[in-house]
């Protein structure tokens, strides 16, 4: 806690207080005493404020009070902590006895869930919502950030720290043995649309993490997050909520008929938080002549072949690839509200630099949120639709690179003596490495996303109890993207070959010399079709039924076209030529196979909740959901849920017994089953031919018996809130079971037009663990506030009944082709490390390895344990909140080291860490995968802290100004000897995902952020 | 109120009934772009693909250093892939092959198991269901694919490809499976197309008889016990016969003639060169023709060529160094200066050793070039670039070992960086047809012909000795010399008995399963009808 902080808010709120004093010299005395309105007993602690004015007190340990207020002072407001406010006449009296009653406003807190909204003190299965005072702050490019680190259950690892990139959501572990193990996000009722975005084609060889799906969405947009954990929540999506469900909602119109208008800009300064430690080039000639002389050459020749890899300078290679980043992000909303009308509109423009050159996002968004009642309030029609326009541009960066390195292996490794120009203002290049200032320059890599999401609703009160309600959903993607490579790109080390298409070369179009442009476009579309019943009624009092059914139909389609060209229409061969990078500045174009994919869901489902005299809560779910990429037999599957809570202090007993400790408890149960089907393409059940230019080829044998992948859930949770109701605490126990895994497996004997098919896998993988959410008000002071909440999750899982070994996680680098690190298999948890076991070096530097180096489980991937702290620190307009989180019970593999950071490499001219050039590896030790790069994840991170003042506004023009400065991974205490541990580059195999891979990826900036909000 | 309800409720579920009836769909997969549904119905007929796609399939030996090129000459007595300090570690994946340490869990033994079984189905599915000559070629590649799967294999699977695709395939023993390629073959012949000389790369009757012949050379090899299968093998004098009738029934087409000058049959113009190519993966240059890439054979080059060098290479594998002491100075086969190559590339054609030479950069500036002055090269550490004669299998520096230069690459393709040299890869060659002819002669067939008159015409237009007599360890060399780099050196091993010797960088013998591929693990737990090989 940094004093310096604290003094300045100390200070100001001191003098404030001389100013009322001086502006009210005549006062009066008020006494009284506040109880709690149940027992009579005394309320210590609450607060007591005359009206309209700054002056206040705060009540006894008897709970008496005495406050001096101004002679004109008509009331007090008196509050505390989980109770309501009160306001007591005091223009007459100078003694007043108070009485509060428990606030029932927090557990009256309403919760958005599938088909439905609830009251928190309603909801049975275990939900868990993130609303914008609890989000995370600063530089947000996607909403999945909002949440990292703030609800129990949910880990969110971002797969590098590129503006914008995609990262992996897991809900209560992960099951999935292949494809994506994204969550369902459905925004305002729409389910998302999986991808949408594109790869690079004319970049350096291998693959790249894709860009967040949800990126189209304006993080100042949303109102809440909730995510729906267990079945029993999320079965109402049975179909699609096997990885568990997000529900995104967004702001409503708010203002009253004079409406409110708000402003917000802030500015990010992004800096890398860690660079590698490379040998300066005295060292680094030291050490590779070291290096020489171990691998036994002569003294004499090792000093003549150090003099052929000088090149005379010492350039930082980091310092060439990576920069300050300035980011600007602006937001504009205007919205009212009447009782029949709501609107809000509001549009937002970000510019966000990466911290690598030529890397970035820009966005602009708007949004406009209608909704209209008529006929008696009986009809409500509402419009939600966002427009969104996303360009980003990317560096050379890739997941797989080989030995030539993408841009971040290449400034690694380059030769610190390596000048980056010749004289003559061309690149240099030798020894055929590549040039990471040459690559930043002739690559061009951008694509643009145009997003539109438009929900359509109208709801009919068809009586008091029931209601209809008919959504139509249009959620439509058209991504664009393009890249060029320089002809100037020496062939030897960027070997651009020939372009393919359906098997045939194009002679000549090689990059060499010619340059090469490539673009695609990829058109998603999806459509949804709801309607449901919604049936609310109170029976004799006691019973409350709430119950849904409806239909659903959702579509998805995608559609895409790419092109390619080369030779440039004028000469690009000299430094001083220009690269024109238009489409149409090449002489020849082919076009690539398009491809086009559709498949089409449909569901009933049915949702009936039944409370009894408020104290018995029953949620029973199921729906039926078809899926058209499943065989004919197995199309349909139906996802049952129940959950049951009971809420103890209803009942009379509990008042004397647990009321003493408690003002809420509750008990919760809920088993339920949930499917998936999103990892599978559209196609998997069927034979397939592909004709193009009159070749016909037979490409596929499909599997008509697949059917849906499986979810069980089972779950039992307390929650209970402090008699004093400053703590409340949830605690959850999970147990998730996934059965018929759809897994693209080995075709019998692999006699087929494809060695792999989609199967569903016998086996299952569980995930269980523990899941507890503190929240503490600690100090309640008049003007000193702190607030913590905390949360921790505990992750097991654990792999039964497979019946093959799955590899997976490819390691990258020279050397290592066919090279992997991790399995999938019985007895071990998903994504186990399986490695030979390193044990140091022997005399002669020469690595050890246990039994005969064979591989054997070494460790495991997924995190054990993770855990998010948050502090809320207020002092009259101040406000801090500081956030830590952190994560344990995993190893990373270092891919980045196994590469690039060996004896070997030095001995070969290129560069590496102090450690490598200070341990006694012999230059001939071989590189293979071992535990020798397997490093502890556990982290704790600062990673986000927001200091925040609200300016006390006079002005009528102005409704409210506030200013804010927030810091994002300010500080992160880690033994792991990279940049970062949380990281997750996918180094996936034949589609089977892999986890905590560190390699080159794009480095997680810290990011400090100035910004204000203006309201009119 | 209940009135109310009652008003409202029956239109209004009616409403949402007839809605939800009327939306609902069927789920009928919607396909478009290039994608169209190929029924199979259990037994029905798809629309056959395509006879230059299944062509394509030769793809899966062509396509690289590693599978199928691999598991033919890396566990032989001429190639090895060392481990180079950082470098060609891959998991172990040469090592092994060297070493003879394979198992069902080796990468290379399961993508070519999978490379080859592809490849089966596609040939199965022209074969039974065209007619005519397409049938006949259909025929003769799954022949083709099915000699190399029993070779490698010993097990071969099959099953009708209109079947269902969850069919679990029935699997050939290796006594079987050569039987039914020769019945195959034999039928198939009569409806293929004579050799022509343009036509090397489809099949011809001349290619199913070369085929033909192998099969009868290697019978015995296949008909062994499969619990003591590296023999000693029983040659049966009227496989021999076969083997020599088909062999001369090659011969007497005189278009393919044992060509006065090697490297013909391999530099990037052999397409047109040579006169002893029978069978070949073409290269795909044609601009009209969708087939395929082809054999795209940078990598025989680049796998075995220094990164220093130009064409850059992977700087992998070698020769072992007593193969290279196995030729004759003399012997083109071993070392080369080629016309129009040499010159501009610095690397002559053959094998490797010694200073390195290339084009050198006159400008520090720029990178070398096609064209540049032929210079001495230097390593990546800035030591003379020296190929050494011994490498190790696993210490090694960047310059150990002896290199490669086979399929000598196009100067003006290396030049424009394209790649696109035209060079065609061998399968089925008349010198090997030649030597096949005298080796059953040896082992109990009669011809007119000597195997010692075969052995010396080949050798003299290689411009090697004579020998004063041919015996079955300088036979089984000669198949060497002439064959490198071609896939046969494995089989060949087998079938004269010394496969599991030790050789270099390989002190002891190997177990004798070794000579038989394990079936790959992930293809046993697929296919219960498949039993892994003995020993394994």
């Amino acid at each position: 806690m940094n004093l310096k902080l604290l003094a300045k808010p100390i200070l100001l709120g001191a003098l404030a207080c001389l100013f009322a004093i001086a502006s009210y010299a005549q006062t009066k005395t008020v006494t009284g005493k506040v109880t709690d309105a149940k027992d009579g007993s005394p309320m210590v602690g609450a607060s007591v404020v005359a009206k309209g004015t700054k002056t206040a007190t705060q009540t006894g340990a008897d709970g008496s009070f005495k406050l001096t207020v101004p002679a004109g002072t008509s009331k007090l407001v008196v509050s505390s902590v989980g109770f309501g406010s009160v306001e007591v006449d005091v223009k007459s009296a100078t003694e007043v006895s108070v009485k509060l009653s428990a606030a029932a406003e927090a557990l009256g807190d309403v919760v958005v869930i599938g088909y439905g909204a609830r009251k928190v003190k309603d909801v049975t299965g275990s939900v868990a919502q993130v609303t914008e005072k609890d989000f995370n702050k600063g530089q947000i490019a996607s909403p999945d950030q909002l949440l990292q680190g703030r609800t129990p259950g949910v880990l969110v690892t971002p797969a590098t720290g590129e503006p914008g990139a995609a990262a992996t959501i897991n809900i209560r572990g992960t099951g999935s043995i292949s494809g994506s193990q994204e969550p369902l996000y459905v925004v305002d009722g729409v389910p998302l649309q999986q991808g949408g975005t594109l790869s690079s084609n004319s970049g350096v060889e291998g693959g790249t993490t894709p860009k967040n799906p949800l990126i189209f969405l304006n993080p100042n947009d949303i109102e809440s997050i909730t995510v729906l954990k267990d079945a029993s929540a999320a079965a109402i999506y049975g179909s699609r909520g096997a990885n568990g469900v997000i529900l995104i909602t967004t702001k409503q119109g708010k203002g009253g008929r004079k409406g409110q208008l708000n402003f917000s800009a802030n500015t990010s300064i992004a800096n890398t938080a860690k660079r590698y430690n490379l040998l300066s080039s005295e060292d680094f000639l030291v050490g590779a002549k070291k290096a020489n002389i171990d691998g036994g050459a002569d003294p004499i020749l090792a000093q003549e072949a150090v003099k052929a890899i000088d090149n005379g300078t010492n350039t930082d290679w980091q310092d060439q690839i990576f920069r300050q980043a300035i980011s600007q992000n602006y937001n504009l909303s205007w919205g009212y509200n009447t009782k029949g009308t709501t609107m809000r509109l509001s549009g937002s423009y970000d510019d966000q630099q990466g911290v690598i050159h030529n890397s970035g996002l820009k966005r602009l968004t708007g949004r406009a949120n209608i909704s209209q009642k008529m006929f008696n309030d009986k009809l409500k029609l509402e419009a939600n639709i966002t427009a969104s326009n996303a360009k980003n541009q990317y560096a050379p960066l890739s997941n797989n690179a080989g030995f030539q390195g993408s841009l971040l292996g290449v400034a690694l490794k380059a030769n610190p003596t390596n000048p980056v120009y010749n004289s003559d203002g061309s690149f240099f290049t030798n020894d055929n490495q590549r040039n990471a200032a040459q690559m930043l320059a002739y690559f061009d890599d951008r694509d643009y996303v145009n997003r539109t999401l438009t929900n359509l609703s109208a709801t009919y009160q068809i009586t008091k109890n029931l209601s209809y309600k008919a959504v139509l959903g249009m959620d439509n993607t058209k991504t664009e993207r393009t890249s060029f490579a320089d002809p100037r790109l020496p062939d030897g080390v960027y070997g651009i070959g020939n372009i393919s298409v359906f098997g045939k070369e194009e002679q000549g179009s090689a990059n060499a010399g010619k340059g090469r442009v490539t673009r695609q476009n990829l058109e998603n579309k999806s459509s949804l079709f709801e309607q449901y019943l919604t049936f609310d009624k109170t029976f004799n009092n006691n019973h409350t039924i709430n119950a849904v059914a409806g239909y659903s139909h959702q579509s998805f389609e995608s559609n895409y076209a790419g092109s390619a060209g080369w030779g440039t229409k004028t000469a690009v061969a000299t430094p001083s030529d220009v690269f024109v990078k238009d489409y149409a500045n090449f002489n020849n174009y082919v076009n690539y196979v398009p491809g086009y994919d559709k498949n089409e869901l449909q569901s009933v489902f049915g949702r009936v909740n039944y409370t009894y005299k408020d104290k018995y809560f029953l949620t029973a779910t199921v729906r039926s959901d078809g899926s058209s990429k499943f065989g004919t037999n197995n199309k349909y599957a139906t996802f049952p849920a129940f959950a049951f809570k009971w809420r103890v202090m209803e009942e009379a007993w509990a008042q004397n017994t647990l009321g003493k400790l408690f003002s809420d408890f509750n008990i919760r149960a809920n088993y339920g089953k949930l499917g998936s089907q999103d990892n599978l393409g559209s196609y998997s059940a069927l034979n397939l031919q592909q004709t193009y230019k009159g070749v016909t080829r037979f490409v596929q044998q499909g599997n008509p018996d697949l059917k849906w992948e499986e979810v069980a859930t089972t779950g039992v949770g307390v929650d209970f809130t402090s008699k004093n109701r400053r703590l409340s605490v949830t605690l959850d126990y999970y147990n998730n079971k996934r059965t018929n895994m759809l897994y693209f497996a080995p075709t019998p004997g692999g006699f087929a037009p494809t060695s792999y098919w989609w199967i569903n896998l016998d086996g299952e993988v569980t995930n269980k663990g523990l899941e507890l959410g503190i929240n503490y008000k600690a100090i309640q002071g008049n003007k000193f506030k702190w607030d913590f909440s905390f949360n921790l999750t505990t992750v097991e899982n654990n792999i039964e009944g497979l019946p093959i070994k799955i590899n997976t996680g490819e390691v990258s680098g020279q050397g290592l082709t066919g090279s992997f690190a991790q399995v999938l298999k019985s007895g071990s948890p998903i994504f186990s490390w399986y490695l030979p076991e390193f044990l140091g070096y022997d005399g002669n530097g020469i690595a050890r390895y246990s039994s005969n180096s064979e591989s054997k489980i070494v460790g495991g991937a997924l995190p054990k344990m993770f855990a998010g702290l948050t502090n809320n620190f207020s002092y009259g307009r101040w406000n801090l909140s500081v956030f830590l989180n952190a994560i344990s019970g995993h190893y990373i593999y270092n891919n980045t080291a196994n590469a690039l950071f060996l004896k070997g490499s030095l001995k070969n001219a290129r560069n590496v860490t102090y450690d490598v050039f200070n341990s006694n590896e012999n230059p001939f030790n071989g590189n293979g995968p071992s535990s020798r790069f397997l490093e502890k994840g556990d982290f704790i991170r600062l990673a986000n802290m927001n200091l925040s003042y609200a300016f006390n506004v006079k002005s009528k023009a102005i409704r409210s100004l506030s200013v804010f400065a927030s810091g994002q991974n300010l500080a992160l205490f880690s033994k792991y000897s990279g940049i970062d541990p949380e990281v997750n580059v996918d180094k996936s195999i034949n589609g089977i995902p892999s986890r905590g891979f560190d390699y080159t990826q794009y480095p997680k900036p810290r990011v400090i952020t100035l910004g204000v909000n203006v309201g009119f | 109120m209940k009135k109310n309800m009652k008003k409202y409720i029956i239109p209004v579920v009616a409403a949402v009934g007839i809605l939800t009836v009327s939306s609902c769909t069927k789920l009928e997969p919607s396909l478009g772009g290039v994608n169209e549904i190929a029924t199979i119905e259990e037994g029905g007929a798809p629309t056959p693909p395509s006879l230059s796609a299944v062509y394509e399939q030769l793809n899966t030996l062509t396509g690289g250093q590693s599978n199928w090129f691999a598991l033919e000459e890396h566990s032989t007595d001429i190639v090895m892939g060392p481990t180079r300090g950082t470098d060609w570690d891959d998991l172990g994946t040469w090592r092994r092959l060297h070493l003879h340490t394979w198992d069902g869990d080796h990468n290379q033994v399961r993508d070519t198991w999978n490379g080859l079984n592809g490849a089966l189905f596609q040939t199965t599915l022209v074969a039974e269901t065209a007619t005519g000559q397409t049938k006949a070629e259909g025929q003769f590649l799954r022949a083709f694919f099915r000699y190399i799967t029993c070779d490698l294999f010993g097990q071969v699977q099959s099953r009708p490809a209109t079947a269902a695709a969850k069919t679990i395939p029935k699997v050939l023993t290796r006594a079987e499976a050569i039987d039914s390629i020769i019945a195959e073959l034999e039928q198939a012949v009569t409806n293929l197309p004579a050799y022509t000389g343009t036509n090397k790369n489809q099949a011809t009757k001349e290619a199913a008889w070369t085929l033909l012949a192998k099969c009868y050379l290697n019978k015995a090899v296949y008909k062994q016990d499969p619990t003591k299968p590296a023999g000693p093998y029983t040659f049966a004098p009227a496989d021999m016969a076969k083997v020599i009738e088909y062999c001369n029934k090659v011969s007497a087409n005189t278009l393919l003639q044992v060509d006065s000058y090697y490297w013909d049959n391999f530099k990037w113009d052999n397409g047109t060169a040579s006169s002893e190519n029978i069978f070949v993966r073409h290269n795909g240059s044609d601009p009209n023709d969708h087939s395929g890439n082809g054999a795209a054979l940078r990598w025989q080059t680049s796998q075995s060529w220094h990164y220093n060098q130009l064409p850059d290479g992977w700087n992998g594998f070698v020769a072992l160094s007593q193969f290279y002491d196995s030729f004759e100075d003399a012997d083109v086969r071993k070392k080369d200066t080629v016309a129009g190559y040499t010159s501009l590339m610095g690397a002559t054609a053959g094998l490797l050793v010694g200073q390195a030479y290339g084009p050198v950069s006159p400008d520090p500036k720029r990178g070398a070039a096609i064209g540049d002055p032929i210079g001495a090269l230097k390593d990546r550490s800035g030591n003379p670039l020296v190929f050494t004669k011994r490498a190790s299998l696993t210490f090694n520096n960047e310059a150990t070992g002896i290199r490669f230069n086979k399929f000598l690459l196009d100067p003006s393709t290396v030049k424009d960086g394209a790649w696109g040299s035209a060079n065609e890869f061998p399968f089925l060659r008349i010198s090997d047809v030649r030597l096949m002819k005298a080796e059953a002669i040896m082992r109990g067939g009669t011809d007119a012909e000597t195997p010692l008159a075969i052995v010396n015409d080949i050798r003299s237009k290689r411009r090697a000795t004579a020998l004063t007599e041919v015996n079955f360890t300088n036979l089984l060399a000669e198949r060497g010399r002439e064959l490198y780099m071609e896939g046969h050196r494995r089989t060949d091993m087998i079938r004269f008995g010394v496969f599991n010797d030790p050789v270099e960088e390989r002190a002891s013998a190997s177990a004798a399963h070794k000579v038989v591929y394990p079936i790959p693990t992930v293809s046993l737990s697929s296919n219960p009808n498949l039993k892994q090989n003995f020993g394994y």
